[in-house]
């Protein structure tokens, strides 16, 4: 896959509080990029600048176009729905559409409708948009950033004060956005059971600061259980794993995390023995997505 | 640009704001008129009417310029309705969050800007179209005759209070944008339209006189703009606007649409400039 968005260094600072701090992301064509962080953490001035809505104080980013090339006319590829959906209250779906479709250039009316079909509001009729619930303002805020054919989506807190069943509106849309229409898509959340349901690659943001960008086999990798063992001789205890074809180990100072072979316990700790070393403590750990991230963000569970 | 100005169009075209402003206008307009024929048939006039017919063989005639000053110049409510639809016109899209769906589409702002400004200025054209010919006519039909040998001076006036109220709502469409506050362009508006703004300039042409030495006799000339003396009046905007008329001389003619024209591209270049600058608040 080919790389559609790459930011260099990126920050932004607001008097002395760099909000976004040096943030270097690279998302791939088609992919669904999972912003994820705690409220205040960056996600929404990264998406802004991004966006063109906000100036970076430093760094650079990258919209490349499908001949490789960075332009301005990508900027002409982007769909939006930053905080809340941008739309006139006072209009209906299908006028909101019209406006960002003759802001486009985009003269074809029976994609609007289709469009509106697509995000599931086909009969709203002339309805102004002050009387839809949340979560119709919400797909109708992403028909809007549809209507130019985006090649990348901007999504942020798309599923922010959605009930249960609205969040699933969304993700399905996102889903269908995707395999139906290949288009990438950087979704930002504080949500990370929602974001882990529809995101290929996540970048974990903490004050400003990008701490991972992992996609979501690396992040399973990196959550899968090993095996936690505590020897009375941790020197000597190495060479024996070495004999047993034990090679993804970590030595972690007073214990080993063994990442291979973690449900052959037994027979470890019978080889162990075999060498006169003693185990101490043996037990199978192994962390969520979430203790992951709150691990890495050293945080309070808030997310 | 051209399709921002479109969008602008078909928004504008579609709020019911419009509408209410439109019939709004409407009734001011009527209230003029009957304001207007209330004066003009008033019996001191309808005396000087006669007198004028005994003395010329013909009544009292309107200059078309006057007219239009009537109906344009000096209607505070029309100046009003106006400063308060460029207010909304320049900031309905920061009002809801469009301006995120228009503003990532391009890097450079300045044709977002320009495309706004277009169709503000396209709507105030068709609306001093649509008074001054309404002025003119029910001028003819309900208030007196025109002097036909006086349509230069009606067409030199309108183009140049075109001029000034361009500029007038450009300075609107700046402070609006610059601040994001309705409140503030549409006080701004208001203060233009009342006179507020124009008292204090004129008190401060006197003030300068005065520590310039002038007499009294030189202070009310000052105040009649017949004195040498510098004015500072004659360089604000507002104070050029409200006091044009189609009967100045060349000289007043040309600084009003020098003034008019650099008020304009200073407003109009530092809405290009601050909107290149700043972050897109919503």
């Amino acid at each position: 896959m080919s790389l559609i968005l790459t930011t260099d260094k990126i920050t932004k600072t607001y008097g002395s509080k760099n909000a976004v701090n040096n943030v270097s992301i690279h998302v791939e064509r088609g992919e669904v990029y999972g912003l994820i962080g705690r409220n205040g953490a960056g996600k929404t001035t990264l998406l802004k600048m991004i966006a063109g809505l906000a100036h970076p104080t430093s760094g650079t980013y990258s919209i490349i176009g499908a001949n490789g090339e960075s332009s301005d006319d990508m900027m002409k590829k982007i769909g939006v729905l930053i905080e809340d959906p941008g739309v006139f209250q006072n209009l209906s779906a299908f006028r909101n559409l019209k406006a960002r479709a003759i802001a486009c250039g985009v003269k074809n009316d029976a994609y609007l409708n289709d469009l509106l079909n697509f995000v599931g509001l086909p009969n709203v009729g002339n309805k102004p948009v002050k009387y839809f619930s949340l979560g119709m303002r919400q797909r109708l805020g992403i028909a809007i950033a549809m209507v130019n054919s985006p090649e990348l989506l901007l999504l942020d807190e798309p599923i922010n004060g959605l009930d249960p069943q609205g969040i699933a509106e969304v993700r399905n849309l996102i889903h269908r956005l995707c395999k139906e229409r290949h288009i990438s898509i950087i979704i930002s959340s504080h949500i990370l059971e929602e974001l882990s349901k529809v995101a290929d690659r996540y970048g974990i943001i903490h004050e400003g600061v990008l701490l991972d960008e992992a996609t979501n086999e690396e992040l399973a990798s990196r959550c899968r259980p090993y095996l936690f063992l505590k020897t009375s001789d941790p020197a000597k205890s190495a060479e024996v794993f070495t004999s047993l074809g034990i090679v993804n180990y970590r030595d972690a100072g007073d214990h080993f995390e063994i990442h291979d072979r973690v449900e052959e316990g037994g027979a470890i700790s019978l080889a162990l023995a075999q060498q006169n070393i003693q185990t101490l403590e043996m037990r199978i750990e192994g962390q969520s997505l979430e203790d992951y991230y709150f691990r890495l963000t050293g945080g309070v569970p808030n997310v | 640009m051209f399709n921002i100005f479109r969008m602008h169009m078909y928004r504008v075209s579609k709020a019911t704001s419009t509408w209410v402003m439109g019939i709004v206008l409407a009734a001011f307009m009527l209230l003029s008129l009957g304001l207007f024929i209330f004066i003009y048939n008033n019996p001191f006039t309808f005396m000087a009417d006669a007198i004028s017919v005994s003395m010329n063989g013909e009544g009292l005639r309107l200059y078309p310029a006057d007219a239009h000053y009537l109906f344009i110049q000096s209607n505070d409510a029309l100046l009003i309705l106006i400063a308060i639809f460029c207010v909304i016109l320049t900031n309905c899209d920061f009002t809801w969050g469009f301006a995120k769906n228009t503003y990532c589409l391009f890097k450079k702002k300045t044709e977002l800007v320009m495309g706004k400004w277009l169709a503000m200025v396209t709507c105030i054209s068709g609306v001093y179209i649509v008074c001054s010919g309404f002025g003119l006519l029910s001028s003819a039909l309900f208030l007196r005759p025109f002097c036909a040998e006086a349509w230069d001076e009606y067409i030199l006036g309108f183009f140049i209070s075109y001029i000034c109220l361009i500029s007038l709502c450009t300075m609107v469409f700046f402070i609006t944008s610059l601040l994001k506050s309705p409140a503030a362009g549409m006080i701004m508006g208001i203060l233009i339209a009342t006179g507020i703004f124009v008292t204090g300039e004129r008190l401060l042409d006197l003030l300068i006189a005065r520590i310039g030495g002038a007499s009294a006799k030189e202070m009310t000339q000052v105040m009649a703009g017949t004195a040498s003396y510098f004015r500072i009046s004659d360089y604000c905007l507002d104070n050029v606007f409200v006091s044009y008329r189609g009967s100045m001389g060349a000289g007043d003619q040309i600084r009003t649409v020098i003034v008019s024209l650099v008020y304009l591209a200073l407003a109009l270049g530092l809405t290009i400039y601050f909107s290149e600058k700043k972050d897109v608040r919503t």
